[in-house]
């Protein structure tokens, strides 16, 4: 069973599909399959041999992405696995860089909670709706701190991709 | 012989010097701040006392604190590096009075070479050029006019006080002149505590050459050839050599003996060394001394086979110097590249962290002097800088090579650093033909930090990162199996933020 991915990294695409085999994978890029060896140093440090070409890596989680360190050069990476690119497709973005204070419907659905009320300080990352779509559960946080101006929904409605939900001071 | 040594200092200088004192069979005492508990030289000493605090001014920068553990540990002598305390009179004349070898010059001496004015004053008695300027501190924006119309454009508006670029402005006509003073008068208020500034004649295409130069007590003075230092960000310097692509022999010469000048105006004891303006054409001026040992120190020692500070510690004992001019044949070329903890790809911000992986390079021609190992935690208390990584070889082309080639085996894991940086210099074609000043940082910034176009680095960083977000994804399934419910992938990849 094949795991795909598409990597972002410095305004290229690359499509990576990998395969288990044994304790690591083998992997197929555009061009054709590779043999790989993985070994772990230490937390965020690893020895790649693929396709015999030796690489030491650091490779370290970031608040968007990966950040990968090789040879002195650091690779800023986004990988989106089959579902992120389905929803990709749907013209669903993972990640809202919403620096606005006015809070976009990203995917249409069905209002299931309100958990906000006009007038309510609420932080980064605090849950403002539950919005059900596609048979599953999505909780709509809040991408800034502030305070809530205005809330445009009610329990029960269904909103389209791009209505205005929340609106913060 | 000294027998026991208190070194006022941290990091990779303290290494260092416990390295030659141990060596000459003294003993060593340590200081460290809280953060710097499980540094290298806290490690390597024979004794360690406690500076309770994290700041330098609580703690490295307290004269009290200091003198007080020196006395408790019957220590007999002080190094005090460099930064902090090495070039603090009233520290010196302290150390004194409690009876203490101090290892470097006389607080008078520190005093006139501490302060430019009474520097540039002081060696003009002296066969020793001096950058055409005014020798006393501005008092009166009209006067300053008057005397940059006689200097002559472009002008350099320098702070009395102190250096490190601090309070200076480079004015290239007369309209700019009285801003540029006021400036410099509030920066150099704010970093010195003192607003004096003055004037002085600013050279173009300037390189920073400076002559390393050994005193002893009895009036016995050599200098020991040049380090080229003019590879600069903001007056900070990150890659030295020696010798320099720009002297000959004859410029060397004159140089060198305009240095042993200058240390003999102040009675200099000790190691020091003195800075000079150079031009492109065989012209060279006084720009002050450095009453202390200096970070680049190493290039001089790879090519002279001279250790710098068995020489202070001897010298400060009361030895006479072991060493005649003729004795100094330099041999083959080094350079040094001074590694920071800093991302240069974020205007060179300083970066904290824990080292986590650790590969110090080595081999023929390699020297590094650190202050760090394995699992230290670099604080944000002190100076960026790791440690210095030098190579040896022959010729300059190879030194160079071989300085890159260190490089590239260096990985420092959990921080950032300015490696990357250092190795484009390297390969800079300029650096490369030896054809560079004191602007050639600012001048090639952007063609210095544009990463390179590489494919097949970019293949390889994708399938690491695909493996490895595979591999934590099942780690997470597997413990996580309980609450999947609630733990969709739906949730993980769909949130909107």
């Amino acid at each position: 069973m094949n795991i795909s991915f598409k990597a972002e990294i410095d305004g290229q695409s690359l499509e990576i599909s990998l395969r288990p085999n044994g304790d690591c994978f083998d992997v197929l890029l555009e061009k054709g399959g590779q043999e790989m060896d993985c070994r772990q140093l230490s937390p965020h440090t690893y020895s790649f041999i693929i396709d015999n070409r030796s690489a030491l890596l650091i490779i370290e989680k970031k608040s968007r992405g990966l950040e990968i360190t090789l040879d002195h050069q650091k690779y800023h990476l986004l990988l989106k696995d089959e579902m992120q690119q389905m929803l990709d497709k749907m013209g669903i973005k993972s990640e809202e860089l919403a620096q606005d204070k006015k809070i976009i419907a990203t995917i249409p659905g069905l209002i299931r909670k309100i958990e906000t009320r006009p007038g309510e300080l609420v932080t980064a990352g605090q849950g403002l709706m539950i919005v059900e779509a596609m048979k599953m559960e999505n909780e709509l946080k809040s991408p800034v701190s502030g305070i809530v101006k205005s809330v445009f929904v009610s329990e029960g409605q269904s909103i389209e991709k791009g209505d205005l939900l929340v609106e913060l001071e | 012989m000294i027998k026991k040594l208190l070194i006022a200092n941290r990091g990779e200088i303290a290494v260092r010097v416990i390295r030659s004192a141990r060596e000459m069979g003294i003993a060593i005492v340590a200081v460290f701040s809280e953060p710097d508990r499980l540094s290298p030289h806290v490690l390597m000493a024979d004794e360690a006392f406690a500076l309770p605090g994290k700041s330098s001014q609580e703690t490295y920068l307290d004269l009290g604190k200091i003198l007080k553990i020196a006395k408790k540990s019957g220590a007999d002598a002080i190094h005090p590096g460099y930064g902090f305390l090495s070039e603090n009179a009233d520290f010196v004349k302290a150390v004194k009075e409690a009876g203490i070898i101090f290892v470097g010059p006389a607080p008078e001496a520190i005093e006139i070479m501490g302060d430019k004015t009474a520097a540039r004053q002081t060696v003009s008695r002296y066969d020793v050029p001096l950058i055409p300027g005014l020798k006393k501190p501005i008092t009166e924006i009209a006067q300053a006019i008057k005397s940059a119309g006689q200097i002559g454009y472009p002008i350099l508006v320098k702070a009395a006080g102190g250096g490190g670029g601090k309070g200076m402005h480079l004015v290239r006509e007369a309209n700019g002149l009285e801003q540029a003073v006021r400036q410099a008068q509030r920066e150099a208020k704010s970093a010195f505590g003192d607003d004096r500034v003055y004037l002085e004649k600013y050279v173009d295409n300037p390189h920073h050459i400076e002559i390393q130069i050994l005193a002893d007590k009895y009036g016995h003075i050599i200098h020991l050839n040049e380090r080229e230092c003019s590879i600069q960000r903001r007056y900070q310097k990150i890659i030295e050599e020696t010798p320099s692509p720009l002297l000959t022999p004859e410029m060397r010469k004159r140089m060198g003996e305009a240095a042993v000048l200058v240390a003999r105006s102040c009675q200099y004891e000790g190691a020091g060394t003195v800075e000079f303006l150079a031009d492109e054409l065989g012209h060279f001026y006084f720009l002050e001394m450095n009453t202390r040992l200096q970070v680049e120190h190493p290039v001089t020692e790879m090519v002279s086979g001279i250790d710098l500070v068995k020489m202070q510690l001897l010298i400060a004992a009361g030895e006479r110097l072991p060493l005649n001019q003729e004795d100094i044949q330099p041999r083959g070329h080094a350079i040094e590249a001074r590694i920071y903890a800093e991302d240069p790809g974020n205007d060179f911000a300083p970066c904290t962290g824990i080292i986590e992986e650790l590969w110090i390079p080595d081999g023929p021609g390699i020297r590094f002097d650190g202050g760090i190992r394995q699992k230290l935690a670099v604080s944000p208390y002190y100076d960026p800088m790791l440690g210095k990584l030098i190579a040896w070889d022959a010729d300059r082309k190879s030194a160079i090579a071989r300085l890159d080639r260190a490089l590239s085996e260096f990985l420092i894991a959990g921080i950032d650093t300015s490696i990357p940086f250092c190795r484009a210099v390297l390969r800079h074609r300029e650096f490369q033909e030896g054809r560079y000043d004191t602007q050639f940082l600012e001048k090639h910034l952007d063609s210095l930090l544009a990463k390179p176009d590489n494919r097949n680095s970019q293949n390889i960083a994708a399938i690491a990162a695909s493996v490895i977000e595979t591999k934590s994804r099942h780690f997470l399934n597997a413990i996580d199996r309980p609450k999947q419910r609630n733990n969709s992938k739906w949730r993980r990849s769909g949130r909107t933020n």
